[in-house]
């Protein structure tokens, strides 16, 4: 593959489906471009443009690329997602997995605009007037084990138990000691999970909670958010943090559905119980 | 009002290569077969990427941050010098079961690029459906 083709007729890199009207106004073909030429054009994968191909409702946010570029991962991802960090924003937009390519863009209108229009018009309905928000909660280490040993005498206990003693010479019952500790540690998480999973899923139309990703993490959760409660859910977050100073969070949005966007999606939308 | 005021600021995706690879990189839609996905090997770094650590290493550390905490409380009335000693020599030797995990995660995150930079090199050649 080398860069002598012409635009849209080599391999063409997709990133997500939004509408025509309401893709980023420095897209080429993008509503609201101030027309000629763009000096300030949303950089793809690899750095080619990124494009509009439109079908009807429809418009495949797309660009040229060489898939020798897509090798270079972690900057490809990041290409991929500020393509669509500025879709989401413009609009309505239902991204696609990473390293989606097919052959050209006649095929970007056979292979997904028109065999799926009625999907991804449905989608863009259901999802278009939200944005994705991730939420990533984990605990201080010092500032939880001091709460739980102030508030489990038994950890205090085992812990006065085994004071002067060598710790290798204590070694079972120190692992014992981290036992109860990562006991009490799971039950606390248990509560604050459902906790900060409440507050916030009240002001969601839909939420993911994932797997935490280590002992300390208390809530890997993304939110599908209404536009119109961003505020709302940031109050919300920032009135976490003032309940939890044991608890640091990490915030990131407004991101494009990515945990909500399946095919068969329309069925997860709706308030979370 | 509470006193400190440590506001939890929104970051956009694209500005930390760890949120790409857990928020992004296994999501979207997937259309259908006919689409040519560059990516294998994604599977294996989700599973990387949720190594839960519930070691017996792990415990040791909750026990040694228990000493540690339990030492500071106990060093308050200490001068300020021993103090800092105390901290300093169990700092030193606990290290801290939170940072073991983060250096863990972020260990796994590196590895999983690794292994998404193969995979694309191979997926390259085999991905033509």
């Amino acid at each position: 593959m080398t860069g002598s083709e012409p635009p849209g007729g080599g391999t063409t890199y997709v990133y997500g489906v939004t509408r025509p009207g309401a893709a980023p106004p420095d897209v080429e073909g993008g509503g609201g471009a101030a027309g000629g030429a763009h000096d300030a054009t949303v950089e793809g994968v690899g750095g080619a443009p990124v494009r509009l191909v439109a079908r009807g409702s429809l418009g495949a946010l797309v660009s040229d690329v060489d898939p020798e570029d897509v090798r270079a991962a972690s900057r490809s991802l990041r290409a991929h997602a500020r393509v669509l960090d500025a879709a989401v924003r413009a609009g309505p937009v239902v991204p696609l997995r990473f390293g989606t390519l097919v052959d050209g863009d006649d095929a970007v209108v056979d292979r997904i605009l028109r065999p799926h229009s009625d999907r991804l018009d449905a989608l863009l309905d259901d999802l278009g007037p939200h944005v994705e928000l991730a939420v990533k909660a984990s605990y201080d280490e010092d500032a939880i084990v001091r709460q739980l040993v102030a508030a489990e005498p038994a950890l205090a206990a085992q812990h006065e138990r085994l004071a002067g003693i060598d710790p290798e010479a204590a070694y079972y019952e120190r692992i014992r000691l981290g036992e109860q500790v990562a006991a009490a540690l799971d039950r606390r998480r248990d509560d604050d999970a459902d906790e900060i999973y409440a507050a916030l899923g009240e002001l969601a139309a839909a939420v993911n909670p994932g797997e935490p990703l280590d002992p300390h993490m208390v809530v890997n959760g993304t939110f599908l958010v209404r536009r119109t409660d961003v505020g709302a859910f940031d109050d919300r977050i920032g009135a976490v943090a003032r309940d939890h100073p044991e608890i640091r969070l990490r915030y990131v949005g407004p991101l494009a559905p990515y945990s909500f966007s399946s095919l068969d999606s329309s069925d997860e939308l709706g308030p979370v119980g | 009002m509470p006193a400190t005021s440590s506001v939890v600021r929104r970051t956009p995706s694209s500005s930390s290569l760890y949120d790409v690879l857990d928020l992004i990189l296994d999501k979207g839609l997937v259309i259908d077969a006919y689409v040519r996905v560059s990516l294998v090997g994604i599977e294996i770094l989700t599973i990387d990427l949720r190594i839960v650590i519930a070691s017996v290493d792990t415990y040791l550390r909750f026990a040694e941050a228990v000493d540690r905490l339990v030492l500071e409380e106990k060093s308050k009335d200490l001068p300020e010098f021993a103090q800092d000693l105390t901290r300093g020599v169990a700092k030193g030797k606990a290290g801290g079961a939170l940072e073991g995990a983060k250096e863990s995660v972020g260990d796994s995150v590196g590895r999983a690029k690794d292994r998404v930079k193969e995979a694309i090199g191979r997926g390259e050649e085999g991905d033509e459906e």
